[in-house]
């Protein structure tokens, strides 16, 4: 079942375009991710899901009901915000309180159902306290309490997290993961952090300059980016152009700067311009006369140790430097400089159409 | 420059104190025995709170609207509620005559329309009138500084929770914005305290202030004694108030 969906909607500040003619369906019950660089439009796009911001052009449905032009109040959304906006002149409960008082539940039944999210963000003790009583992830889950009190079939959620360190930002996301898993509530959560994303969407909604750019479960997003775009936003790449020497019913072969590239067989014809991906994990150390499909030799340049990976810079004997990374282990590579030779299995090769205007 | 106000300050602190160079509180029991400054005193209390509420009620819906303006239109606003600082309390107090007075705008208006016409100067009416008048713009910024303030998030979140523009305002805004209004009061409430030419100009024999009466004692009676005693109380209150003031503005913010 739909519970929002966007036909053609644009959103113009004057001459900038902060959303392309964008047309986007949430399913009930999954978690939608909207990731991308700031200024891509996530902002803007989940103000017009709220109501907050009308739309240049477009229609938005939320369960089937066109909506463009309902006001915020009446859509029965959640929303929770990057800097909590609870009301520092109220306690915890009757922040929590306060959605239940719009809607004029009897004051008997607001304590119990106050009483019965806070238990499950984990804050039993603290309705009495004001949220600058509070520290920044118990403001945070009151919020989302907030949210969850009146059961809104739809939640809002735009860098709900941005604002906590790293640590309590991880813990928080396990909980959220699980609040939507256990509630079955539809979230649309705006993010700028790709592992973030990662570990909470069902699909992300990959947005660059008001369009979007992939819309995907992570897995496809991260093994099978469509745009270079994508392949950078999400992990780390190396990009190379290329062209299309060879095309079979086995392999893809290219010619670029460094050689010889072999890649799984593609729909692009020979001849043809392409990008070619390949993630830094993927690309290793060959032992002397070891085959894997791709080999270059090259002179290691840099090595820098990041905890548990280790990435080394290589410099192919043509061409522009290109990132590894391994597993850190105790006999890595010395560090310095020397000639190495490196490589990748041809299916570790990504080939990425060059779509014109893009 | 603080040397050519320190010095007359001083002036008077010792002339309230001394009678000819003796030391003494004479000045200070004559006062507060003298039905004439216990009257005064009363009427510019009254005044004082009366016109500082006034431009307080009058004041806030400006704030509110003007802080919900586009910072373009905002401006503009602002130079409209600062147009009358700029201008001399005596050619204010002067319009006031003319919109207010008998032969005025308002009561022409009304013989016209073979109305009932009403006295409005030279009495309460036109004191107060004035002053809130003088007061507003003062009013004005600690409120509209407090509502800027305020997190616009707070009533985005209250809407998407379902809540009206009227709920918003008074669970939100309004409390939210008790800093400002108190600011506000102790702004005006310590101007008004010194209010001179307004009773003056638009008052009648019952309105007379605190600032007028210390006129009456260093000219018709040249009692300076008496004058400096009075200044030093009036400087004495609003120091107090203007303090309170600091603190208020201390505990504005909440996170
Ligand atoms: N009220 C506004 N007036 C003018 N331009 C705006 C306004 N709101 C957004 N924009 C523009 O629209 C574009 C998209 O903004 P938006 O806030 O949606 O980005 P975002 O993806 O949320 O970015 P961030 O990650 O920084 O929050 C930006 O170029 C921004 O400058
Ligand atoms: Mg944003």
């Amino acid at each position: 079942m739909t519970v929002v969906e966007l036909k053609g909607v644009s959103r113009k500040y004057g001459n900038i375009v902060a959303l392309d003619c964008l047309d986007l369906v949430v399913e009930k019950g999954e978690f939608l991710t909207l990731l991308g660089p700031s200024g891509s439009g996530k902002t803007t796009l989940l103000n017009i899901i709220a109501g907050m911001t009308p739309p240049s052009s477009g229609r938005v449905e939320i369960d089937g009901r066109d909506v463009t032009d309902m006001p915020t109040r009446q859509r029965g959304l959640g929303m929770v915000f990057q800097n909590y906006a609870l009301m520092p002149h109220m306690t915890v409960f009757d922040n929590i309180a306060f959605p239940l008082r719009v809607r004029r539940v009897r004051e008997q039944e607001i304590r119990i159902r106050v009483a019965e999210v806070l238990d499950i963000v984990n804050l039993r003790d603290l309705g009495g306290r004001k949220p600058r009583e509070l520290s920044g992830g118990q403001q945070q889950r009151v919020a989302i309490a907030r949210c969850l009190v009146y059961k809104p079939s739809l939640i809002l959620m735009d860098e709900p997290l941005g604002a906590l360190d790293k640590k309590l930002r991880e813990q928080l996301q396990l909980e959220i993961k699980r609040l939507h898993s256990d509630l079955g509530v539809t979230v649309v959560y705006v993010t700028h952090d790709q592992e973030e994303a990662l570990t909470l969407s069902d699909r992300i909604c990959l947005m660059n300059t008001g369009r979007i750019e992939q819309l995907g479960t992570p897995h496809e997003l991260y093994f099978a980016p469509e745009t270079v775009f994508g392949a950078q936003f999400l992990g780390e790449s190396n990009v190379l152009t290329a062209t299309v020497s060879e095309s079979s019913s086995e392999e893809t072969v290219l010619r670029c700067s460094v050689g010889t590239i072999r890649a799984p067989t593609t729909s692009v014809a020979t001849g043809a311009e392409v990008t070619i991906v390949v993630r830094p994990e993927n690309i290793r150390r060959l032992a002397p006369g070891e085959c894997i499909g791709n080999e270059l030799s090259g002179e290691l340049i840099d090595t820098t140790f990041v905890g548990g990976v280790t990435r080394y810079y290589v410099r192919p004997d043509n061409g522009s430097v290109l990132v590894l990374k391994e597993l850190t282990n105790r006999t890595a590579w010395a560090a310095g400089s020397g000639k190495v030779r490196i490589g990748w299995s041809a299916e570790h090769t990504l080939v990425i159409q060059n779509i014109a205007g893009r | 420059m603080s040397l050519g106000f320190i010095v007359p300050l001083g002036f008077i602190f010792f002339r309230s104190f001394t009678i000819d160079g003796v030391f003494t509180l004479e000045g200070f029991r004559s006062l507060l025995t003298s039905p004439l400054f216990v009257r005064v005193f009363w009427t510019t209390l009254e005044i004082s709170l009366i016109a500082s509420i006034v431009a307080l009620a009058v004041g806030y819906p400006v704030a509110l609207h003007i802080s919900r303006q586009s910072e373009r239109v905002r401006s503009l606003y602002l130079i409209m509620v600062l147009l009358p600082f700029w201008t001399s309390i005596l050619v204010k107090s002067y319009a006031f005559t003319v919109i207010l007075g008998d032969a005025g705008l308002i009561n022409t208006a009304l013989r016209a329309l073979r109305l009932p016409q009403f006295e409005m100067i030279f009495n309460r009416f036109g004191v107060l009138a004035a002053s809130t008048n003088f007061l507003v713009p003062f009013a004005v910024f600690p409120i509209l500084a407090n509502l800027l303030a305020q997190d616009p998030n707070l009533g985005k979140a209250a809407e998407v929770m379902g809540a009206g523009p009227l709920r918003i305002f008074w669970r939100i805004t309004f409390p939210l914005s008790g800093s400002g209004v108190l600011a506000g009061f102790i702004l005006t409430f310590v101007l008004s305290l010194g209010l001179f030419a307004t009773p003056a100009l638009l008052g009648g024999r019952h309105d007379m202030m605190m600032a007028n009466l210390i006129d009456f004692y260093t000219r018709d009676t040249l009692n300076w004694n008496a004058a400096s005693a009075i200044a030093v109380i009036l400087l004495f209150t609003s120091a107090v108030l203007l303090l309170l003031l600091n603190r208020v503005r201390g505990t504005e913010k909440f996170a």
